[in-house]
């Protein structure tokens, strides 16, 4: 029986290692691909949207076929842009100031949309027998809303709000029509510029089961003008810092939590008016984040994005530049494309731009 | 001529100094002046004679130069070169470099010493910083203060310490030392760079700011929302300083505009509409100027001015240009007396038309001034009005119809004193008559009629309200009120909302022909063009206030990842470049905007105005705030620069002017065109499927059937090849031979190793789940957990933990749940039995059967579930449990004994065998997951009276099994987590029933059912059912109270009083009844609805 196993085992190794071998290659063969395809990234869809004046944020829906569109002429506007088209479905008014940003709800709510706005407001737009009017208005803040973010669906309808006024607002609906709200009043001295939730099922959550039952953990993240990073934890029905995360060097002007795709490592990204992006990773064990400088821009960065599945990251900043960075199997970032905005150009590398 | 033009002037031309600064020392003896060569100093009691040079070397003009300001120190003076500071000490005609100051890394854009501190002096910088430095101490600044933007002004506060300002762009801070980096107080002051900042001399709190806009504004800095006056000089201001007497202002125009003006202007802050003097004299535009200390006494004041001509002015300010700018020498009650003596009255007269008639002059002669505004009003009121020392009462009327957007003067009849005025704020409408006594302003307030309106008439007693408390207010102070009283009226009308059309309005006056005007205008404007205009809250937009300084700069380019495969941009148009593309990064705050909101347009325009026609800048209105700021002034179009050279390069050629007026008209205005297009961006959204990880094609056509793994992974492999995912192919290639029937795992513990244990078993698994992870493909994840899930698992360790529970609080549903399945060969408790049940399934399509299973195990088992079952009572509690059962066990083989003993030893050796890394069984043991662990308890709780050796072997098995797994069930949890998260995917990606696929292979983990369970006693045998079947006789439980036939599918009970039936049926009987079918005599329509409610509520 020994020698059996033995013999086996010789055979399986000689065929594993060359299968590792294949496989090995394959990869490195995909990734090779993978900077080609992106010069191949097509535009799918150029929608001209006829604002008025310079846009602050476009979202597409959850199923990727309405686009939402705000703009500092003080309206919002919703487009269909399924297989290619563009119609305007609604022009919404109702800020009185410049939009800065929207979200979308899941769409187990309904159509939903969150804008919020220099006026102080945040607004929830909905989506009603085929029109769109307003659902909610919150104007409890003092001073303009820089971000708006809705919860994971998991949590029910809920959505977290920084404004320069230092505070983050997190407005649930109760279910019967009324909203609650719950403010954290200082959260970022001088202001608060972006928040994101984390995905529905915090890494840490996962092998305490009995916390898991209890209910799952809300977490997000905000960055503000105090330049720090902050997770806030919802710790029986209150919400407190959990951490508090210090290295950039001016105002943090976004953060993203990455998708979780069901692993235990967590991924923030956040970029800031010093011009760098900083990738922010726990492992899901500890309650140590720890950080890497993604890249030192050139110009001020704005906005960063991940991908569904969280490997790959989109930075865009006042150079009207957009780059893609991913990470490679060793755990280096490399900048996979480079997005000219206005060309709508897409060259492999900075420097060809 | 001397009059109009100045007092008595002294000129001292010094034609080869080139000098770029000049300074006037604190005690008013020498004036320094600064030029890349030479130092020059003139004394200014003999200005023409007296002149020390000092030679020095250096390739940099000196930007600015200041004499200490404490007496004591008169000597010493500062100059800034480039980077550089030089302290130098003027002692006997000769200059002594004291020390350098060096810390600035970009040129010194202004220095200022401390009034307080005698060796301090403040400098600043375009990089930003903000030092001072103590003389004594040369080698580094003392303080710094660092801001965002570069600051080119520096002011210490003259009357209170600890409190400077600087200037940035087009904003001014406020800083106190003490504080630190923080500025106490921001003011975004002009939407243009500010060009000089002064301080009062006598109140610590005002300032004055001259700025690019061509406005000079004085602030209180506490109120940095709006500025206390604001003069409008017409062209971009250099500097404006505060008068050392009264409240007068003295501004030059910027001088490298080098556009022949030349003279210097004496305002007095309330008087906005005209200076009050002009200095005309200089021959090229001035460069400095500076008051000279006066000895004690002296009633004139000397104003030392240097310009580009190279000469040298010393201008006498004598006393009654110092009351024209609100001085007053005497007391109130002495102005009084004066104003009534008629002397006074011509001598203010004289003064007044001087320099009206001066500035008529100026218009024709050298035709500069944008500003025709005040000439108009000026010259045919001057000649009726009577008073200086305020405005007249015809400036004063300039400056509200000027100044306040809505104003129409209708009528006015100055001789009687009397103006009529016609107000409108959106669709209110108001004709008021102000009439203003001989007296007025001096404690003499204006009376106000009311002649027509469409507001209320309690609003009218508002109106009268306001105006009498405003003037009466003003005219306490002997100041105009007009103005003020016009804008509070101008208030209340615009809250007073809409304004009601049929009431009765006490007049006479108003015609049909108005009235229907009114209507038409009114509902003109009632067409809601836009929800926004119809609102009666004016819009908020940035200002540039100082909330605007916390908010961040907006976004104007970005990109988000949308969906699965859709990546969003949008940009600013490539047509269009930054306006401060010099500068290095985009501002961060808000606030930062306002500095690019208009100096760059006003600036164009002033540029281009003066190549193209005269004409049509003086017709031109003044530049006016724009309401609010948008981000796209930030931006501008990348050609605009040469395009403007190309056309003022085409006007020098042109000699004809019609040309020159009418085609940069044009150009200009398709400019305006083309910009107005090119300001938004297209949308773009690229699909980026090509490298995402997950593929929507695969999602699609992947096959996940447990029963054909084979088959399936082949499919896969073909799926994988059509788009080339060469790394895929390889991967399924390897699924498909480690999901080889042959490598099941056997269920006895004492075969064979498993596969899972064997280096290509869970370890691979494990590599290829890690590779997935690391390139985030979760597509492959989920489909590698799904494909190595164990079906039957999840019913093991949900049902033991529900029955053991159950077993505690009622013992009847143990026997039943044993009767229930009897059909299992082994007859165990309901514990085993699912771990048995289990290996069954494995067993079917594995090479052992359940034959197979040596009988020794059924035996050994089977005994256990005695103690529970048996009716007889436990033993007592002498006897232990592990006598009890050996004595049964002893009872029926005594080779059973045997095997028993042998059975550790066996599994001992299975665990030596198969641990190849060395792993001992106490870390496998203490590896087991939480969830796992809680249900072995649940077993011991339960199997309390079994022999702790069988316990043991039960563990055994656990390991065996979970040894077996391909997949770590330690990370169970994780995998679960991997397969809803592929599932969410496929649901954005409208996959419903390939996500439905994936979620049946899937834990189910929702344990708590919130539903309500209708508790039925059978029909058929009235027995208690919960479900749909009775369990005893196998019948549908409920039967329908219509048709009395059991229901088998959707069944519909009221709660109140159980009867219920098919859905149909039940629909239909309660469409036209309300009363329970049955009889029973329950109204089932209310009580549900009544009990839905209160369920609610509760």
């Amino acid at each position: 029986m020994m020698t059996y196993f033995l013999q086996d085992f010789n055979i399986c190794l000689a065929l594993a290692v060359l299968i590792c071998v294949h496989m090995a290659w394959g990869e490195k063969e995909g990734e090779k691909e993978e900077i080609e395809n992106m010069t191949k990234a097509s535009v799918i869809n150029s929608v001209d949207t006829a604002h008025e004046d310079m846009i602050h944020d476009a979202q597409l829906d959850y199923y990727g076929t309405k686009l939402a569109t705000c703009s500092s002429d003080r309206s919002i506007k919703i487009f269909d842009v399924t297989n290619g088209q563009q119609t305007l479905i609604t022009h919404l008014r109702g800020h009185e100031g410049p939009v800065w940003q929207l979200s979308w709800a899941h769409p187990m709510f309904g159509h939903m949309l969150a804008s919020c706005g220099y006026d102080r407001k945040v607004i929830i737009w909905k989506e009603t027998n085929g029109s769109w009017g307003k659902l909610y208005e919150y104007a409890h803040h003092d001073s303009s809303v820089n971000s708006v973010s809705f919860a994971p669906h998991e949590y029910g309808l809920m959505l977290a709000c920084g404004s320069s006024d230092g505070s983050i607002s997190i407005i649930s609906s109760t279910g019967d029509g009324n909203w609650e709200t719950k403010k954290i009043n200082n959260a970022h001295t001088i202001g608060c510029n972006a928040v994101s939730w984390a995905p529905a099922t915090a890494p840490n959550s996962l092998f305490d089961q009995q916390i898991a039952q209890q209910g799952l953990i809300k977490r997000f993240v905000s960055g503000g003008c105090d330049f720090l990073v902050k997770i806030w934890i919802e710790d029986n029905g209150q919400w407190v810092e959990e951490q508090k995360l210090e290295g950039h060097s001016d105002w943090v002007r976004d953060v993203a939590w990455a998708h979780s795709i069901g692993l235990q490592k967590s991924i923030i990204a956040s970029c800031s008016q010093d011009c760098r992006v900083i990738i922010w990773t726990n492992d899901g064990i500890s309650n140590t984040w720890s950080s890497k400088i993604l890249n030192k821009f050139e110009d001020v960065v704005w906005h960063v994005s991940w991908s569904t599945t969280g490997n790959i990251l989109a930075v865009s900043g006042g150079d009207n530049k957009v780059t893609l960075w991913k990470e490679s199997l060793e755990g280096h970032w490399v900048c996979i494309s480079d997005v000219h905005k206005g060309q709508g150009t897409i060259g492999d590398r900075p420097a060809s731009g | 001529m001397a009059v109009r033009w100045s007092t008595e002037q002294v000129v001292a031309e010094f034609k080869d100094f080139q000098a770029s600064a000049m300074a006037v020392d604190c005690v008013g003896q020498w004036a320094l002046l600064a030029g890349r060569k030479n130092l020059a100093f003139v004394d200014l009691n003999k200005p023409s004679q007296t002149v020390v040079k000092v030679t020095r070397q250096s390739k940099w003009d000196i930007g600015c130069v200041q004499w200490n300001r404490h007496a004591s120190h008169a000597y010493r003076f500062v100059t800034a070169c480039n980077q550089r500071l030089d302290v130098f000490d003027f002692r006997d005609a000769s200059a002594v470099h004291l020390c350098s100051l060096k810390a600035h890394s970009r040129t010194v854009s202004d220095i200022d010493w401390s009034p307080f501190d005698v060796n301090v002096v403040a400098s600043c910088s375009v990089d930003t910083f903000t030092y001072f430095w103590d003389v004594r101490d040369s080698k580094k600044p003392v303080k710094s203060f660092q801001t965002v933007s570069g600051a080119y002004q520096v002011k210490w506060n003259k009357v209170t310490n600890n409190l400077f300002a600087t200037t940035h762009d087009g904003d001014v801070r406020i800083w106190d030392p003490r504080k630190g980096n923080t500025p106490v107080q921001y003011i975004s002051a002009h939407p243009s760079k500010i060009h000089g900042l002064d301080w009062s001399n006598t109140d610590q709190n005002k300032l004055v700011t001259a700025s690019q806009d061509c406005n000079i504004r004085v602030w209180d800095y506490n109120n940095p929302r709006k500025s206390e006056a604001m003069i409008n000089s017409g062209n971009p201001v250099w500097r404006a300083r505060y008068t050392p007497f009264g409240e007068g202002v003295v501004s030059v125009v910027v001088p490298q505009l080098r556009r022949g003006e030349n003279s210097l202007y004496l305002w007095h802050i309330r008087n906005q509409a005209s200076p009050v003097h002009t200095f005309v004299g200089h021959k090229d535009v001035i460069l400095e100027f500076q008051w000279r200390k006066q000895p004690e006494g002296a009633r004139d004041h000397q104003l030392v001015t240097w310009s580009k001509d190279q000469s040298l002015r010393i201008w006498k300010v004598d006393p009654t240009m110092q009351k024209s700018c609100g001085y007053e020498i005497d007391d109130l009650e002495d102005c009084l007396v004066e104003d009534d003596t008629p002397s006074q009255n011509t001598s203010h007269f004289n003064g007044f038309e001087s320099v009206t008639n001066k500035r008529l002059d100026t218009h024709s002669s050298d035709r500069t001034r944008a500003n025709s505004g005040p000439v108009r009003g000026g010259t045919q009121l001057s000649l009726m009005s009577s008073r200086l020392s305020v405005l007249t009462l015809g400036q004063e009327l300039n400056e509200v119809i000027e100044q306040t957007p809505g104003v129409k003067l209708e009528e006015a009849d100055l001789p009687n004193r009397t103006l009529t005025f016609k107000l409108t704020k959106g669709q209110n409408s108001l004709d008021i008559s102000v009439s203003f006594p001989e007296k007025y302003p001096i404690r003499v307030a204006p009376q106000l009629t009311i002649l027509q309106s469409n507001l209320d008439p309690d609003v009218y007693v508002r109106i009268m309200k306001v105006f009498n408390d405003t003037s009466s207010i003003h005219v306490k102070k002997n100041v105009n009120c007009l103005e003020p009283c016009i804008k509070q009226i101008m208030l209340v009308i615009e809250k007073s909302g809409t304004p009601t059309l049929t009431q009765d309005i006490p007049s006479a006056v108003e015609d049909r022909k108005s009235m229907l005007d009114k209507k038409f205008h009114v509902e003109k404007v009632r067409q809601p063009t836009s929800p926004v205009a119809q609102s009666n809250v004016s819009p908020m937009y940035p200002t540039g206030g100082f909330q605007d300084l916390c908010i961040p700069f907006p976004r104007t380019c970005g990109a988000s990842f949308c969906s699965n495969d859709f990546l969003v941009t949008f940009a600013v148009p490539a047509a269009l470049k930054k306006v401060n593309e010099d500068s290095e990064v985009t501002p961060r705050a808000l606030s930062d905007l306002v500095s690019y909101s208009l100096s760059q347009s006003q600036w164009m325009r002033n540029q281009s105005n003066s190549f193209v026609s005269l004409s049509l800048f003086y017709s031109s209105p003044p530049p006016q705030p724009p309401e609010g700021i948008s981000v796209s002034s930030f931006y501008t179009e990348k050609s605009s620069k040469n395009r403007h050279h190309r056309s003022s390069h085409h006007h020098h050629k042109s000699r004809s002017r019609d040309s020159r007026e009418n085609k940069p008209d044009k150009e200009r205005e398709s400019d305006r065109v083309s910009k107005k297009m090119q300001k938004v961006g297209f949308i773009k959204v690229y699909d980026i499927s090509c490298i995402n990880p997950v593929n929507k094609y695969l999602a699609q056509n992947y096959r996940l059937d447990l029963d054909k793994l084979g088959e399936t992974c082949r499919h896969n492999v073909d799926v994988a090849t059509k788009i080339g995912r060469k790394d895929l192919i390889q991967l399924w290639q390897l699924v498909c031979h480690m999901t080889q029937p042959s490598l099941k795992p056997s269920p006895n513990i004492a075969h064979e190793a498993p596969w899972a244990y064997c280096p290509f078993g869970r370890p691979l698994l494990k590599q290829m789940l890690d590779h997935s992870a690391k390139s985030r493909d979760v597509q492959t994840m989920a489909m590698l957990c799904c494909v190595f899930w164990d079906r039957d698992r999840p019913k093991k360790d949900r049902i033991p933990f529900d029955r053991t529970s159950q077993s505690k609080n009622e013992p009847r549903s143990t026997f039943e749940y044993a009767a229930a399945n009897t059909y299992n060969p082994y007859h165990t408790v309901s514990s085993m039995t699912n771990l048995l049940k289990g290996w069954t399934s494995i067993n079917k399509t594995g090479s052992a059967t359940a034959a197979s299973l040596p009988p020794h195990t059924q035996q050994q088992i089977s005994p256990s579930p005695f103690p529970l079952l048996s009716p007889v009572p436990p033993p007592p509690p002498s006897s232990s449990p592990s006598s009890l059962l050996a004595s049964g066990s002893a009872r029926g083989k005594g080779r059973t004994m045997a095997e028993v003993a042998s059975q550790p030893n066996l599994a001992a050796l299975f665990r030596a065998g198969r641990s190849k890394s060395g792993k001992s069984a106490a870390v496998i043991k203490s590896k087991r997951s939480f969830s796992w662990s809680e249900s072995c308890d649940e077993f011991t709780r339960v199997e309390d009276n079994k022999d702790p050796r069988e316990r043991e072997m039960e563990r055994e098995k656990t390991l065996h099994y979970n040894n077996s797994q391909m997949l770590d069930p330690e990370l169970r949890p994780q995998y679960e987590q991997i397969k809803k998260a592929y599932a969410n995917i496929l649901f954005k990606w409208g996959l419903l029933n390939e996500r439905a696929h994936i979620l049946k292979h899937t834990d189910s983990t929702d344990t708590e059912h919130r539903v309500i369970e209708c508790r039925v006693s059978c029909f058929n045998c009235s027995e208690d059912v919960r479900g749909a079947q009775c369990h005893r006789c196998k019948y549908p439980a409920l039967r329908c109270s219509i048709c009395h036939i059991g229901v088998r599918g959707l069944s519909i009970i009221c709660l109140a009083c159980g009867d219920g039936g098919h859905t149909s049926h039940m629909m239909t009987w309660f469409s036209q009844q309300s009363v329970c079918p049955t009889g029973c005599g329950c109204v089932c329509l209310q009580e549900n609805t009544f009990r839905s409610l209160t369920d609610q509520g509760s």
